[in-house]
């Protein structure tokens, strides 16, 4: 049981902020994984993801005296990721490319014949991951914020830097150059 | 009521629109198939989306982190790309070793001289001493034959 783990992860961060380092390894377990598939999904690179995720909460740690607040604290670190995510894009960081679950029935072949169900959901999932993979990384990143976190409109123009009616005209584009993407 | 844009059906989708705006949008779908089957497209993506296999991270890094805190103050970036949190490395620490070794190496070169790296004075004070160290008989040892052992004149 955490030190913190009654707290929302607002309070646990003032906690955080005033010394107990606990309270900071509690967040970390929060949000580690989420903060690692919002990071995988963008760079396609689970490697460097595992660093960025790492450096996102040494980020968070040394900068944890200017978060006030006022700023949800998931919001406040997805956007530490996603701007080092975005920075080691652009740094054209893609040497070591690993495609992420990419077609996951045809690179692990089970030797035991696989159930029809099982087969084409893992042939879809593969699918989905390649659309997703090529769009471009403004649409991935917003889809991942929307659909996969579950994140309001409000809370992406947070991460994002961006206003709310850019936020809902860019998840539309997002979804539909998704779905054009999408075998029919 | 003219089909509506795709935004709207992505508000809709997302529960962003008001409700007078939603139940117009609502009579519009129930005769229109082709805004019903594009919003389905819609809703289902999400779901897909939703059902995907999270990737996982691998390790606790959390546990990591509160070891390192316990340990070290942090603020170093990783010494190398793909090092991860084991690959961190304390550059204080590290100069520190280097600095050590240095010293010892050049406290030992000076100890074998006798000093005549490091400057004059201690140079001239320990010549006597530097033919001592390659005497066939140590300082301090047993004198095995008294020909071999005496000093010349003049030595100290």
């Amino acid at each position: 049981m955490g030190i913190c783990s009654h707290l929302d992860d607002e309070a646990c961060a003032a906690r955080a902020q005033r010394g107990d380092r606990a309270a900071f390894s509690e967040l970390v377990a929060r949000f580690q994984d989420r903060i690692y598939r919002f990071v995988a999904r963008l760079t396609r690179s689970p490697d460097d993801a595992q660093e960025l995720t790492q450096e996102t909460f040494l980020h968070a740690y040394q900068a944890l005296a200017r978060w006030t607040p006022d700023a949800r604290l998931s919001t406040w670190l997805f956007r530490i990721a996603r701007n080092l995510a975005f920075d080691w894009l652009r740094r054209g960081k893609r040497v070591g490319f690993v495609p992420l679950d990419e077609d996951t029935a045809a690179s692990h072949p089970d030797p035991a014949p696989a159930p029809d169900a099982v087969l084409e959901t893992a042939q879809r999932y593969g699918l989905l991951e390649k659309a997703l993979a090529r769009l471009p990384e403004e649409h991935r990143e917003i889809l991942l914020l929307r659909e996969i976190e579950e994140m309001s409109y409000e809370d992406i123009a947070a991460v994002l830097a961006l206003n709310v009616g850019t936020v809902k005209s860019r998840i539309t584009r997002a979804r539909a150059g998704l779905l054009d993407k999408m075998p029919r | 009521m003219t089909c509506p844009r795709d935004t709207d059906l992505s508000a809709y989708v997302d529960h962003m629109m008001k409700p007078p705006e939603r139940a117009r949008f609502n009579g519009h779908l129930q005769a229109c198939p082709i805004c019903q089957q594009r919003l389905d497209d819609m809703t289902a993506l999400g779901t897909s989306l939703r059902a995907l296999p999270s990737p996982q991270l691998g390790f606790d890094l959390a546990a990591q982190w509160n070891d390192r805190l316990h340990t070290q103050p942090l603020g170093r970036r990783p010494a190398r790309a793909g090092a991860g949190w084991r690959g961190w490395m304390p550059v204080g620490l590290a100069g520190l070793t280097t600095g050590l070794a240095l010293v010892s190496g050049l406290w030992l070169g000076g100890l074998m001289l006798g000093g005549l790296m490091l400057g004059g004075a201690a140079a001239s004070v320990s010549g006597g001493a530097l033919v001592r160290v390659f005497d066939p008989i140590p300082p301090g040892g047993l004198c095995a034959a008294a020909e071999i052992c005496r000093l010349p004149k003049g030595m100290p």
